[in-house]
Parts: structure tokens; C-alpha cells; sequence
């Protein structure tokens, strides 16, 4: 026999439950229908549910947790052990489990790294630096991805987050390190403005570690921060005065900026912790740029002017050496050197010529003129030599300087 | 209890004199109800199947590996064996099911069915079966709706809305993703954008997610990488995933169903055997290829993160569409829409890593054909086309993902349509005895508008300056039986053959109808309204002026009831079709 069904209100028959009841057209609205005790039910289930439901997915999460750790443990076993792939396998079991732990989605990626596959550590990398911007090392492990894959802008904005970033553990020299990083990635990739800032930078900080202000001194040598450079070597030389590589590197940066005397002393100093053919050659080239300087202090004006002469007469001769770059010899006719250049080469030629010479100021300032007009000619209408008069040349440079 | 059921009383009895809520009001309310009902009970639901997914196919103990080849056998045959001699009505598909609520039983969807498809889906999608929980939470979200429905005594109209609600809050639980659940359901239950109910479902699919949340945590089910197009010409790979997508959904569909309508046929004693058969298979298979064992979401998630090589994706691919297929058929406990979702994800994978290796321009990354293949197989198998790009929108909140999906989606229907016209669903539903409307269906049924039957000329407009005696002339030479008068400019009334006759017979045959009618008011319709409404107004008025929607002092034509008639090819007796033709609507 079929079951019966009535309807709640009316109590009449009706087709089937739910229908609408053909008698009373089931127009009870929703609160009319609803007596206090439904509601009440319908709500103190409602909390009955909620509340299983909230044990239950605490358990859940508990034990996901827990299974969760298991693997991780077993994860970072193999990773001790450099079993790199059962590494994988393990730490995305642990994120079964905690699909939103970040510590094991970054411990696979470190993993990931390890084991060469670099597109799919990039994809979690960055997942989790959707989920957190500022992380230092999610930063820092993209930065290295980017740059391994020559792209080099995002690597650079990747580092300077890492660099100012969060950091749980990392010491202001893994911060410095890290942009240590970013300098020699922009060392490589021939990006010498964001290097020459970077250094700045860093040298504006002025790192404790005296392994990284070596580095960075040396970086600052190698980029042409001379000025920097030299105060950073001098400044580690107090507490490690016998350091041969703080010698050289001081000595370097005196001789570019022109102190060639103090360059020869480092470059002595450093010799005498170690001997080297290439130092002792840069000593001797000290030597002879300080012996052809008309400006050193403590020498006679005799000296002074002598040394004037000198450099006219070197300034002649790289002219005399030279070839335009058509080919022919200035040397003679000198066709091809506007009227005014003509002059002053004649004018040179005169003072080399003179039998009487009187050392004074004036002469000494006028041939020091007249030799870097000389140079200054050879030196935008000549092709470089092949065999410069290195001591020559730095003189001339200090000189106009 | 006694003072607590007095205010109580109070309260329900404040809200009757003077009520706080109107109707509809409370409707919204009950939907949000509804909504952390479903949510708390979907929560439950998904915890169960990852509880005894891990105490299975994932389980600590090394002894329990070799068990993985039978746990989708047994887990296959409990839940079948369950739906067929225990809860009967959590057989078949959540949607047809939920459709079926809606369309046919006045929204009642027993509640054993909820308990049923909870209790059968987690022992079968929790012991590897290749089905996913999505399609389950849809039923059980409207067997929850329906039974506060009929708690709470809703009306007829009332009833028959609140399935899709509940169903919403239940995908949109299970899935993670309010707005891809809302048009899920408008596309696949209610099968027509119907602005009354959406309020509604939004509202019951929101408060469900927040619920799961709030428990299962803020993650969504795929952790989607930063997309970019990398040029304008990989649109034809995506193109390509579009109708590789198609071709397939056509060809699961085709077999899948084709498959299970063979397996409909055996007999019960021994069709309860079959869905351990396939475990089986499933179980054997996932010796080699454990990534196909379960819903897959973490699979998908490796996809999308690089982890597979395209044409491991590919091998991925075609196992779940075997696996998925079979377990379909033989009626595993289960949805479809994850398993479609791991296949065009595999299948996007593949087709895209094998641009990387031919297509001489600029390529995304294998995430990005991931992401776009999502949605183009389970576009082709439920003809979901809204859904299915919105799903992939809502999982990469990606602005530049929208066109790839777009062309990938929109292939893949027209590709799938092509060759197999009809969803997944309606196969499945036609085979139970069931035939739903679809919103295919209805987009090819277009309805009709007053513009469509209305008769453009001004033949039944008089102006009230004109004597009776002329205007029941004119009534005769054009065949009417009621007059449109012009009152004024913009304003019209009407007049019947019976009141001029009356009119002459007393005497005033040479007034003006102004002067000896009474003119009766008649209210106006626009040609852009559907004949439903007109109607109406032709249940009250013989003829009805249409006006101009932007100068409604213009009169465009007028319509009877016989207009309409003729427009859908109705011949009143005294027109027959031999005389003028009546227009027919395309």
C-alpha cells in the first residue's frame, strides 16, 4: 500500500512530501510555518554540527600535522644524506598533508634546487612569495633562479628584497653577502651604473667582517671607486698591517689616484711579505713616474725645470712616433695638423732647441703647458702606440688632472 | 522551558503584526542557513575522504601498500553495493538528481540521499576511485535545502527554488570558489539565468565557503603560479588545446555513456560486481601510475607547478579518462568534475609541452597550458561555457588568463557540440528515464515578443472626433470586433462593435465617439515585451495599443489575442490559412 502524506498546516491529504497542499494552497509564509520550537531545533542543531564539525576538523588537522612532520623528518634525513630525489618525494608527502605549511614547500624547493630542476622550484617560489612578500630567503632563492637564467632585472629587484626583507636567523653579514651577490651579478652582466650605486651603498654601510669590507674594497678597486677603495684598505691595514693583499690593494688604488709615492711604499711593504717580479715591477714604475714628476714636492726648481724639458722632449717624441690615421708621419711637412697645432709643435721644437735655458716658475709652468698641448694633440690625433711610455702618460694624466 | 517558550511565542508573534522581514526577506535569511548547514556538512564530507584516503592509498604502514590495487575494488563495491540496496536514491548524478528536484518533485529530495551519497562517496573517492566529491556535495547542499525547506513549510514556489540553492552552498563548499559554484548551478540545475533565485544562491554559496573556510583554511584547491601570455600567436596553441579538448570530452562522452547504457542492461545481482571490477582496474593502474588514484587535486597542483613533463601529463591524461570513464559507466559513487578537471589539465600540459618543442614562437610555461586545459575538457563534457572560464578566473584571479581561456573554452564547446550534441548530464538522465531541460535547450527555444505578432498598420485606430456611425462601418470593413480610440495625443482608449451598435440604436449614430461613447481605458504594451505579458492584458482587453519604448505617445501597432494566434501558427476559424498568411516565428 502507498504511504500517505499530509500536510503540516491543514493536516490534508497531500500528493507526495513537500507538495503544495490543495487545500489550504500551503500559503504559510516562512516564519508562520516555522513554530518557536523548529527554530530553536533548527539552530540548536545548527550549533550541535558546528561544533562536531570543528572537533573533527581539528583531529583532521592534528593528524595531518603529525603525518605531515613524519615526512618532513624523513625528508630532511635524505637531504642530509644528498638523496636529493627521495628528498622530493618526501617533502611533497609532508605537504599532502600540510598543503599550507611554508616551511616544507621551501624546503622542497631548496631540494628542487639541489637536484638541478629549476622551473618547478620557481613555481613554488613563487606561490610563496604570493603568500609572502618580504620573505628574505623566498627573495633571495628566486633572485639566484633569475640570474641563473639571465634575467638579470628580475634578479636584481629579487636580491633587493631578499636584501631588505624578513629574515628569521640571517646576520647582517648573510645580508651583506647577499648583496655581495647582487654585485658580482652586476659585475658579470656589464651593468656598471647599478654597480657603481650598489657599491656606494654598501660601502655606506661600512660591514664589520673584515673577510667581506676586503671584498668589498676590492670590488671598489675593480669598479674605479679608487677614492673608496683606498679608505677601505687603509682603514683594514690598521688591524692587519702585514696583509699582502691589503698592500697591493691599497697601492693599486694610491696609483691610480695618482699618489705614486705612497703606492711605491705599499708595493714595497708587500714585497717584503712576499716577493713578486709583477709588484716589484709596478714599484719600479713608481720609481719612474715619481723620478719624471716636475710637480713632486722637495725637488729644486732646477730639478723642476729640467724634468719640464723632459716631458716636452717625451711629448715629441710620442708625436714624432705616431702615425695619423691616414697613414703618414706627422714628422716633417706636417700636412695634415690644423695651423694652430703647427705652431705649438714649433713652439716646442724652439724650447728644445734653445742653448740658453733659465730655470724659473713661469718656464716651468709654460713648458708643463706646452708639453700637455703636445700630448693632448697626440693623444686625439694618433693612433695608440703599441709600446706606451706608461710613466710618460701618467704623469701627463696626474698633470691635467 | 516554560518563560523561554513564552518569548519565544512573543517574538514569532511580533513578527507576524508587525514584520521586521518581509517574504523575501527571510528567504535570503533561510538561504544563508542553508548555506552553513551545507558548508558544515561538506566540511565533514571532505575530512572524511582525506581520513580514510590517508588510511589507504597514503598509509603509513608499508604492509598497506600492498593494498592499494584493492582498496578502489572494495571501496567501489561497498558504496555501489550501499546505493543499490540500502539508499536507492543517491544513485545517478547530483545535478540530474537536483534537476530532477526542481523540474519534477516540486524540490523534495529525500534526506537518506544526503546520508547516502555522504556515506557511499567517501568510501569510494576515499579508497582511490578516480571520482570527485564535487558533483556529491552539489546533491547533498540541495537535500539539506530541501529539508529545511520543508521544515520551515516554504511554498510550492518557494520549494522548487530552494534545490539550486542548496546546491550551490554545497559545490561552492566543496570546490573553494563562491562565484564558479553560482553559475555552475545557473548553467547545469537551473538551466536558465533567473534573476529571481540568484540573490539567493550567491547568498547560500558564500556563507558555505566562508564555512569552509573557516575550517579547512583560506587555501585554495590549486595554488595557481603567476601567469603571462608570452605573445599573441600562442593563441592558436591555445586554440589547439581548445580542440583537443573538444575532440576528447566528445569522445568520453560518446563512449562513457554509450558504456554505461550496456551496463544498464545487466542485471542487478551481477551489476553490483562491476564497479569492484573497475576498482580494480583503477588500483592495478595505480601500481604504475599512483598520480591517478583519487580526485587529483594535488597532481593538478604538481601540473601546475612544472612538476610533470608533457608527455608524462599526457600518459596521466589518458589513464583518468579510462579510469574515469569506466567507473562512470559501472556507477562508482562519485562526481565527474574533478576527474574532468585532472584530464584537461593533463591534457593542456601535453599539448603545451609539445609547443615548447615545435611552436617556433614565443611560449608560456607548462603551468599556463595547465591552467588554461582545466577548462576546456569540462567545458566540452558539461557544456558549461560561463562556468568554466569563471572557474579558471576565480582559481588565478589572472586578468590575462581570461583570453586564452576564452579561445581555448569556446573551441572546445563548438568542437564537443560538434561532434556530440548533447552534455554528459542529459545522456546520463535520458538513460534513467529522465528528460531535463538544459540551457542549450533553451537558448535554441527563443521566446516570443509582442513585436513578434502585433500588427504594424493603424486599421484599428480611430480618432474620437469620428461619428459612431463611420467607426462601425470601418468595424465591419476590416473584420473587428473592438476599436483602438485616440483620446488625446498618447492616450488611448477602446470601443467594442457592441457599444457602437447599442449606441446607434439609441440614437446617437452621427455623435462623435466622444461625444456619444464611453470610451474605456486600455492599458498600452512595447514591442520588446514577451507575449506572456501581453496576455495577461488580453485577458481583460480585446486589443491593446503598443507603444514606442522611447516616445511612448507613439503608437507602433496594435495586438488581439488573434495576432497572437497567427503568430504561433493558431488559425481562428474565420481567417483560414489559405487566406492571409500569418507570420510564423523562425
Amino acid at each position: 500500500m502507498a504511504q500517505r502524506y499530509t500536510c503540516r498546516i491543514c493536516r490534508n491529504e497531500v500528493p507526495h512530501l513537500g507538495a503544495e497542499c490543495p487545500y489550504c494552497r500551503g500559503r504559510a509564509s516562512i516564519a508562520e510555518g516555522a513554530s518557536p520550537r523548529i527554530l530553536v531545533t533548527v539552530f540548536a542543531v545548527m550549533a550541535v554540527i558546528f561544533v562536531l564539525t570543528w572537533y573533527y576538523a581539528r583531529s583532521f588537522k592534528a593528524e595531518g600535522e603529525e603525518r605531515g612532520r613524519l615526512y618532513f623528518e624523513a625528508a630532511q634525513s635524505e637531504m642530509a644524506t644528498e638523496h636529493y630525489d627521495e628528498a622530493i618525494s618526501r617533502y611533497r608527502d609532508a605537504l599532502l598533508y600540510s598543503r599550507d605549511n611554508p616551511t616544507y614547500r621551501l624546503e622542497l624547493s631548496r631540494a628542487l634546487i639541489a637536484s638541478g630542476r629549476y622551473t618547478e622550484t620557481e613555481r613554488h617560489l613563487s606561490g610563496l612569495r604570493s603568500v609572502d612578500p618580504t620573505s628574505g630567503i623566498v627573495n633571495l632563492l628566486l633572485a639566484r633562479l633569475s640570474a641563473r637564467e639571465d634575467r638579470i632585472d628580475e634578479a636584481v629587484s629579487y636580491y633587493r628584497t631578499a636584501f631588505h626583507g624578513r629574515w628569521d636567523d640571517a646576520t647582517e653579514d648573510a645580508r651583506i653577502d647577499m648583496r655581495l651577490e647582487l654585485v658580482d651579478l652586476l659585475e658579470s652582466s656589464g651593468r656598471d651604473q647599478q654597480l657603481t650605486a650598489e657599491l656606494l651603498d654598501l660601502a655606506e654601510i661600512a660591514p664589520s667582517n673584515a673577510a667581506i669590507r676586503t671584498r668589498l674594497a676590492v670590488l671598489l678597486l675593480r669598479q674605479g671607486l679608487y677614492d673608496r677603495a683606498s679608505s677601505l684598505f687603509r682603514s683594514l691595514l690598521v688591524s692587519d698591517p702585514r696583509n699582502r693583499q691589503l698592500l697591493l690593494g691599497r697601492a693599486d688604488a694610491e696609483f691610480e689616484l695618482g699618489n705614486y709615492l705612497t703606492a711605491r711604499t705599499h708595493y714595497n711593504r708587500a714585497q717584503l711579505a712576499r716577493q713578486d717580479d709583477e709588484t716589484a715591477e709596478r714599484a719600479e714604475l713608481c720609481t719612474r713616474i715619481i723620478a719624471l714628476d716636475p710637480t713632486r714636492r722637495g725637488i729644486t726648481l732646477d730639478e723642476r725645470f729640467r724634468r719640464s724639458l723632459v716631458l716636452i722632449d717625451r711629448a715629441m717624441d710620442g708625436l714624432s712616433s705616431c702615425r695619423n690615421p691616414l697613414g703618414h708621419s706627422f714628422v716633417g711637412p706636417l700636412p695634415v695638423l690644423p695651423p694652430e697645432q703647427v705652431d705649438t709643435v714649433s713652439a716646442a721644437e724652439s724650447v728644445l732647441e734653445a742653448t740658453r735655458r733659465r730655470a724659473s716658475a713661469a718656464a716651468v709652468e709654460s713648458n708643463i703647458q706646452l708639453a700637455e698641448q703636445i700630448w693632448s694633440i697626440a693623444a686625439t690625433s694618433c693612433e695608440p702606440t703599441d709600446v706606451p711610455d706608461v710613466p710618460f702618460w701618467r704623469v701627463m694624466a696626474k698633470l691635467s688632472r | 522551558m516554560r518563560p523561554l517558550r513564552d518569548i519565544l511565542d512573543k517574538i514569532v508573534e511580533f513578527s507576524r503584526v508587525s514584520p521586521v522581514l518581509d517574504e523575501p526577506q527571510r528567504f535570503l535569511l533561510l538561504s544563508i542557513v542553508i548555506g552553513i548547514f551545507s558548508g558544515l556538512v561538506v566540511v565533514c564530507f571532505h575530512i572524511s575522504i582525506e581520513f580514510l584516503n590517508w588510511h589507504t592509498i597514503h598509509s603509513l604502514s608499508q604492509n598497506s601498500r600492498y593494498l592499494l590495487a584493492a582498496w578502489p575494488a572494495l571501496g567501489g563495491l561497498v558504496g555501489y553495493a550501499v546505493v543499490q540496496y540500502v539508499v536507492p536514491t543517491a544513485r545517478g548524478t547530483g545535478v540530474n538528481y537536483t534537476k530532477t528536484a526542481v523540474y519534477a518533485s516540486d524540490g523534495y529530495i529525500p534526506f537518506r540521499s544526503v546520508l547516502g551519497k555522504f556515506a557511499t562517496c567517501t568510501v569510494s573517492i576515499g579508497t582511490g576511485n578516480p571520482m570527485g566529491p564535487e558533483d556529491p556535495a552539489l546533491q547533498m547542499g540541495a537535500g539539506i535545502a530541501s529539508l529545511l525547506g520543508r521544515i520551515f513549510h516554504l511554498t510550492r514556489d518557494h520549494m522548487r527554488m530552494i534545490a539550486p540553492i542548496g546546491a550551490a552552498a554545497g559545490i561552492g563548499a566543496a570546490f573553494n570558489t563562491p562565484i564558479t559554484a553560482v553559475l555552475f548551478v545557473m548553467e547545469e540545475v537551473v538551466a536558465a539565468w533567473n534573476a529571481g533565485v540568484l540573490g539567493s544562491i550567491v547568498l547560500s554559496s558564500v556563507s558555505a565557503v566562508v564555512v569552509s573556510r573557516w575550517f579547512l583554511g583560506d587555501e585554495p584547491l590549486y595554488r595557481v603560479p603567476e601567469f603571462e601570455l608570452a605573445g599573441y600567436s600562442e593563441l592558436l596553441v591555445y586554440a589547439a588545446i581548445g580542440v583537443a579538448g573538444g575532440y576528447l570530452s566528445a569522445l568520453f562522452t560518446r563512449n562513457a555513456i554509450r558504456l554505461r547504457g550496456r551496463i544498464l542492461q545487466i542485471p542487478d545481482r551481477r551489476r553490483v560486481w562491476l564497479p569492484a571490477l573497475a576498482g580494480l582496474a583503477v588500483g592495478l593502474v595505480g601500481f604504475v601510475v599512483p598520480e591517478t588514484l583519487g580526485a587529483g587535486y594535488g597532481v593538478i597542483d604538481g601540473a601546475l607547478h612544472d612538476r610533470f613533463p608533457w608527455d608524462m601529463l599526457l600518459v596521466f591524461g589518458v589513464v583518468k579518462l579510462v579510469t574515469m570513464a569506466l567507473c562512470f559507466s559501472c556507477g562508482t559513487p562519485g562526481g565527474l568534475l574533478a576527474p574532468s578537471l585532472f584530464v584537461g589539465a593533463a591534457l593542456g600540459g601535453g599539448v603545451g609541452g609539445l609547443a615548447h618543442l615545435v611552436w617556433p614562437f614565443a611560449t608560456s610555461s607548462t603551468g599556463a597550458y595547465v591552467l588554461v586545459g582545466i577548462g576546456t575538457f569540462f567545458a566540452g563534457i558539461f557544456r558549461a561555457p560561463m562556468t568554466s572560464v569563471f572557474m579558471v578566473f576565480e582559481l588565478s584571479a589572472s586578468y590575462e588568463i581570461i583570453l586564452p581561456v576564452m579561445v581555448a573554452n569556446t573551441i572546445g564547446i563548438l568542437v564537443s557540440r560538434r561532434l556530440q550534441r548533447e552534455s554528459v548530464f542529459q545522456l546520463a538522465g535520458y538513460q534513467d528515464g529522465m528528460d531535463l531541460p538544459s540551457v542549450d535547450e533553451r537558448r535554441e527555444t527563443p521566446l516570443m515578443q509582442v513585436e513578434d505578432a502585433m500588427r504594424r498598420d493603424q486599421n484599428r485606430v480611430v480618432s474620437n472626433e469620428l461619428s459612431i456611425r463611420r467607426a462601425l462601418d470601418l468595424t465591419d470593413a476590416i473584420g473587428e470586433h473592438a476599436l483602438i480610440v485616440e483620446i488625446r495625443q498618447g492616450q488611448w482608449g477602446w470601443t467594442s462593435r457592441r457599444d457602437l451598435e447599442r449606441a446607434i440604436k439609441e440614437g446617437r449614430g452621427e455623435y462623435t465617439i466622444r461625444e456619444g461613447l464611453r470610451i474605456r481605458p486600455v492599458t498600452r504594451t512595447h514591442p520588446d515585451l514577451p507575449i506572456d505579458q501581453a496576455l495577461r492584458h488580453l485577458a481583460v482587453y480585446p486589443l491593446l495599443p503598443v507603444a514606442s519604448r522611447v516616445n511612448p505617445s507613439v503608437m507602433l501597432g496594435t495586438l488581439t489575442l488573434e495576432d497572437v494566434h497567427k503568430s504561433y501558427g493558431i488559425y481562428h476559424p474565420d481567417h483560414p490559412p489559405g487566406g492571409r498568411r500569418a507570420r510564423r516565428h523562425p
